[in-house]
């Protein structure tokens, strides 16, 4: 069995963060993911906002983290092939105390640029904001970026560094084998690393009482969100927040690099990892976008969704060694900024673990991430081109975000692979215009059938279980006629 | 580099409004016309619509739609329209540009006239803001029936359909015929959406529950649907009673269509908010000179029939050329109406006016009126808003004042058969 | 006596027509005459156009749309649906060709619905459908 030098549980943006991270120094690194794809469980429903300075909490990890991060975000961009949203952010008070924390927050970034507002000046900036607002901050440096986008960078980025990666692979226990750890997944395999990291987000509690740790346990905080049609872009153009409260910074309407609009999250908490969307829940949602824009269009919602934060009780990140074997490091609690901070947690990580001995030798060949050609951003003479090249290129599969057969097949062939529908969608944004999947869902079983190899059994939304279609002659009929 | 090509016309959409079009436009004498099709294959929607019902009023036959679709097929085939599948139009230009992508490359169309013929699409959950997970197995209707009729695949096992919309009625039958348990249509409205022949032939032949003021409350299951919560609802659309759990595998959709106008939009066609589809007159041309829309992407209508006739009137004003157009006469809905198609009226006054009824009447009057004058009136004994009104506009008497005409529905409320509880009928459906 | 009600969907009026039986003698009440002898054909042989899809081998989709020559007799349609299930054709097949005769001894046929040309070639751009 060959012995890694780190293995990784969890697939989503920490522990891919981790993985690249690792991926710079000469290291063997494993990651196991317990589901089909990365990005499959709390990276992947959130507001994608990469929070500026002025949002860091302070005397915390997570500040900490959330501030490491951010003098990373350049490079790691760069390297990812990723380009954020640059939109800015306004925080709107509607009252005088609301105000007060305007200047908290503008004191705490110290940011070039950033500055209070007079109503007169906000509504300037987003002239469909609530005419109500007492006053504005607006900090230029708060981004927006697919959380999608970024953890499959992450571990497309990693892999081509030589990141291993195994899929439906449950870790469930680790224990100490003569100078290496031995890691046990569910469905029976065995892995040998010389160093362990917990990133199984909603599973790391477990994982660590497993292995004989106490974390304490996860509260869920779920939160809803709507999605608003493309054509609804420039209806407003900066990330608006209200003015944060203690449990979280409240309901916001963002842009996104898409072109949608994103409204939410509410802040309820639920029993267990519970992504349900409410009735309720999308009132109190639709209740505080208005607040914000009174006017904002939710006839052309075109999807809903929800997340879910697994907090720990202190609200802060928890990232420690286990007391058991000292090269096992666990992390949990990993909300709210977790996206913003991945880059500053990964490097984090690495430091303790080359605390703990872990050679952390920097490769010389590591490979930036040349990101995948996108049609719709492609100018004509492009297209064009590319379509000489590869015929595929001209045929659309996805009318609503202009997907072409070409980018599908390339992200059924990428590393990781899609292997679903939701990974499909996650890659090519298949499923996810304004008809939400009605054309592409009618189209991609069968051009997945005939043009890609798979069989309609393989063609799957997400896990086990998640079949899309059936063939016909697998149902026995038991209909009456009268 | 992109090609350009010369055209006198491009029509969009190779659907039945589409080949109708392109055939007009050759009748009355273009040559230069390109018909730009999507999919593999003329015939759009009508492909998968296997079922019989199509062609009553234009061929005095009930043919089923791959049938009707053919004859326009053969039909185009002995002109000389250009006829380009797979290919997906990216842009239209206010100049008329058309800009198209195959896997020949980009074509760059500037012809003298754009029809506009991509259909409708369907109402999706996030439209309709359904509750609950988010696992496979929620369809629209119609995406179901591509799956079922042209690919051969089944959506699932248990169904509940939500909508009485006729695809989603049509959809219980087809699917019961494959085997599929069908467990109950639900309607959020107190009456029935589509046809009661669509009732009677495929609910009420295989004993299919159709629950009426009933909607669908949450969706359940992780990975596939494994149920959904379904609940009458008080007049005012909020839950009344206990939910029920129906397990199930599968839910379809069927709860409306709208005009897939996201190209007229890019084009700058004004659109009209009622019908959902851009402003058009009696020759289905749009208030933008050049720019013609027909069929579905107009209004959604009740008939294929009814997007033939519209398409069919493109030609002879296409072939007049482009020309300075004096203000039309402007039509707009009033009382009981809920949207009408044409608009506007101009010289030509030929064809017919769509009313689309906001409730169901019994003993109704359908009037004109200019200025609290009523210009002309018929009576309509019943009518449903699930079922268009068509009035000949040559036996109108237009008015020589451009202003304003209001197409006004007055009538007696009629209690449909299915409204309250009679056909709620009951299922081994577990509390 | 035994009475049932049919619901006539002969025009959009919908009425609900009772029909009664005594001594193998049918009486109707209710709706118009045409709407009569609807309910009488409903309680005495109703009969439906089935439409469906057969498999087809060859050709350029793999579902090739049919109906039957006549309406068909309600009570069979399942056993229609039965025997159409193990039903295959080869491509070419043309609008209008009768694929079967005299389904299960009823005298009615089954009918193409839609023209389906032979794929010559594997990978054809016209494979998709």
């Amino acid at each position: 069995m060959k012995t890694y030098d780190v293995a990784i549980a969890g697939g989503g943006v920490v522990g891919c963060a981790v993985a690249w991270y690792l991926a710079h120094f000469s290291l063997d690194v494993l990651l196991l993911e317990k589901r089909e794809d990365v990005c499959c469980g709390v990276s992947k429903a959130n507001t994608g906002i990469l929070h500026s300075r002025s949002y860091v909490t302070p005397g915390t990890l997570k500040g900490e983290l959330h501030l490491r991060s951010l003098s990373w975000f350049s490079q790691a961009f760069q390297e990812l092939g990723l380009k954020p949203l640059r939109c800015g952010a306004l925080t709107l008070a509607f009252s005088k105390e609301e105000a007060q924390h305007l200047k908290v927050l503008q004191e705490q970034g110290k940011i070039e640029g950033a500055s209070i507002l007079s109503p007169k000046e906000v509504l300037a900036l987003e002239p469909r904001l609530n005419p109500k607002v007492y006053a504005g901050y607006f900090d230029p440096e708060t981004m927006v970026i697919s959380p999608f986008a970024v953890t499959i960078a992450l571990a497309e980025c990693a892999a081509l560094n030589g990141v291993t990666m195994h899929f439906e692979k449950e870790v469930v226990f680790v224990e100490a084998s003569w100078d290496h750890l031995l890691i046990h997944c569910a469905s029976g395999e065995r892995y040998a690393a010389k160093f362990f990291v917990n990133c199984a987000g909603i599973g790391a509690p477990q994982l660590a009482q497993n292995i004989g740790d106490v974390i304490p346990p996860l509260c869920f905080f779920r939160g809803q969100y709507f999605v608003l049609d493309r054509e609804c872009q420039g209806f407003v153009s900066h990330v608006l927040y209200p003015v944060p409260t203690e449990e979280s910074k409240g309901i916001l309407v963002s842009p996104t690099p898409e072109g949608n609009i994103l409204l939410g999250p509410n802040f309820e908490p639920v029993s267990y990892e519970n992504t349900a969307t409410t009735i309720q829940g999308l009132e109190e949602v639709e209740k505080g976008a208005r607040k914000l824009v009174p006017e904002i269009p939710l006839d052309k919602v075109i999807a809903t969704f929800s997340g879910v934060r697994p907090a720990l009780p202190k609200r802060d990140f928890y990232v420690a060694f286990s007391l058991r074997l000292p090269s096992v490091l666990h992390l949990a609690g990993i909300e709210s900024p977790g996206l913003t901070a991945c880059f500053g947690i990964a490097e984090y990580v690495g430091e303790l673990l080359g605390k703990r001995g872990l050679p952390l030798r920097e490769k010389k060949n590591f490979q930036s991430r040349v990101p995948p050609l996108v049609f719709r951003e492609c100018s004509l003479e492009e297209r064009e081109r590319l379509i000489a090249e590869d015929p595929d290129w001209g045929k659309i599969v996805c009318r609503c975000e202009e997907v072409t057969l070409a980018e599908v097949k390339r992200a059924l062939r990428s590393s990781p692979p899609a292997r679903t529908l939701d990974g499909l969608k996650r890659r090519t944004r298949v499923f996810a215009g304004r008809c939400q999947g009605g054309f592409c869902g009618m189209h991609l079983p069968g051009i997945l059938e005939r043009e890609c190899g798979l069989s309609s059994s393989d063609i799957r939304k997400s896990g086990p279980g998640s079949f899309y279609v059936l063939r016909k002659g697998e149902v026995a009929p038991d209909a009456k006629v009268c | 580099m992109p090609k350009f090509v010369e055209a006198e016309v491009v029509v969009i959409g190779g659907g039945p409004a589409g080949m109708a079009a392109a055939l007009s436009a050759w009748e009355y004498g273009m040559r230069k016309i390109f018909l730009l099709e999507r999919n593999a294959h003329l015939g759009g929607i009508l492909n998968q619509c296997i079922h019989p019902g199509f062609g009553l009023h234009i061929f005095g036959e009930e043919l089923t739609g791959p049938e009707y679709a053919e004859r326009y097929m053969e039909a185009l085939g002995r002109t000389g329209v250009e006829v380009l599948t797979d290919t997906t139009v990216l842009e239209v230009h206010k100049d008329r540009a058309v800009v198209a992508v195959n896997r020949g490359g980009i074509w760059i169309f500037h012809p003298q006239a754009v029809v506009f013929a991509m259909g409708c699409r369907e109402r999706t959950r996030g439209m309709i803001r359904l509750p609950g997970t988010r696992p496979a197995g929620i369809f629209t209707a119609g995406c179901a029936q591509y799956l079922v009729n042209v690919e051969g695949y089944l959506p699932g096992k248990r169904v509940v359909i939500l909508g009485s919309g006729d695809i989603g009625l049509i959809m219980a039958r087809r699917l019961t015929l494959e085997g599929v348990k069908v467990e109950a249509v639900v309607e959020i409205r107190p009456t029935l959406s589509g046809l009661l022949r669509n009732y009677v032939q495929c609910l009420q032949d295989f004993h299919i529950p159709l629950l009426l003021s009933h909607t669908v409350f949450e969706v359940l299951g992780q990975e596939r649907v494994e149920g959904v919560l379904v609940g009458e609802v008080d007049a005012k659309g909020k839950p009344k009673g206990r939910l029920r759990h129906i397990p199930c595998d599968t839910l379809l959709l069927s709860v409306g269509l709208i005009p897939e106008v996201e190209l007229l939009k890019r084009a700058g066609i004004p659109l009209c908010s009622s019908s959902g589809g851009p402003f058009v007159d009696e020759d289905f041309a749009c208030d933008v000179p050049g720019f013609f829309a027909c069929g579905n992407v107009v209004a959604v209508f009740d008939l294929v029939d009814y997007v033939t006739r519209s398409a069919e009137r493109v030609g002879k004003r296409i072939s007049e050329g482009l020309r300075d157009e004096k203000p039309p006469l402007i039509l707009v809905p009033g009382k009981g109406v809920a949207a009408i198609v044409p608009q506007r009226i101009r010289e030509r006054r030929e064809g017919f006016l769509y009313v689309r009824p906001k409730e169901s009447l019994r003993k109704a009057k359908l009037s004109l009126v200019q200025q609290g004058r009523e210009l002309y009136h018929v009576s309509v004994p019943l009518c449903r808003p699930g079922e268009m009104i068509h009035l000949e506009i040559s036996q109108i008497p237009w008015p020589k004042e451009r202003k304003e005409v209001e197409v006004v529905l007055e009538g007696e409320k009629h209690v449909d058969l299915f409204s309250g509880a009679l056909y709620c009928m009951s299922s081994g459906m577990s509390d | 006596m035994i009475s049932s009600r049919v619901l006539c969907i002969v025009c959009p009026l919908g009425c609900q027509i009772e029909v009664k039986e005594k001594d193998g003698k049918l009486s109707f009440h209710g709706g118009c005459a045409r709407g009569k002898s609807y309910a009488k054909q409903e309680v005495t042989y109703p009969c439906r156009m089935v439409t469906t899809t057969v498999s087809i081998r060859g050709g350029e989709i793999p579902r090739l749309p049919v109906r039957t020559s006549r309406p068909f007799p309600k009570d069979r349609i399942l056993a229609l649906m039965e025997f159409l299930r193990s039903f295959e054709v080869e491509a070419p097949v043309k609008r209008g060709e009768v694929l079967f005769r005299n389904l299960l001894g009823t005298g009615i046929d089954l009918i193409a619905t839609r023209t389906i040309h032979r794929l010559e070639k594997e990978g054809e751009d016209s494979r998709e459908a």
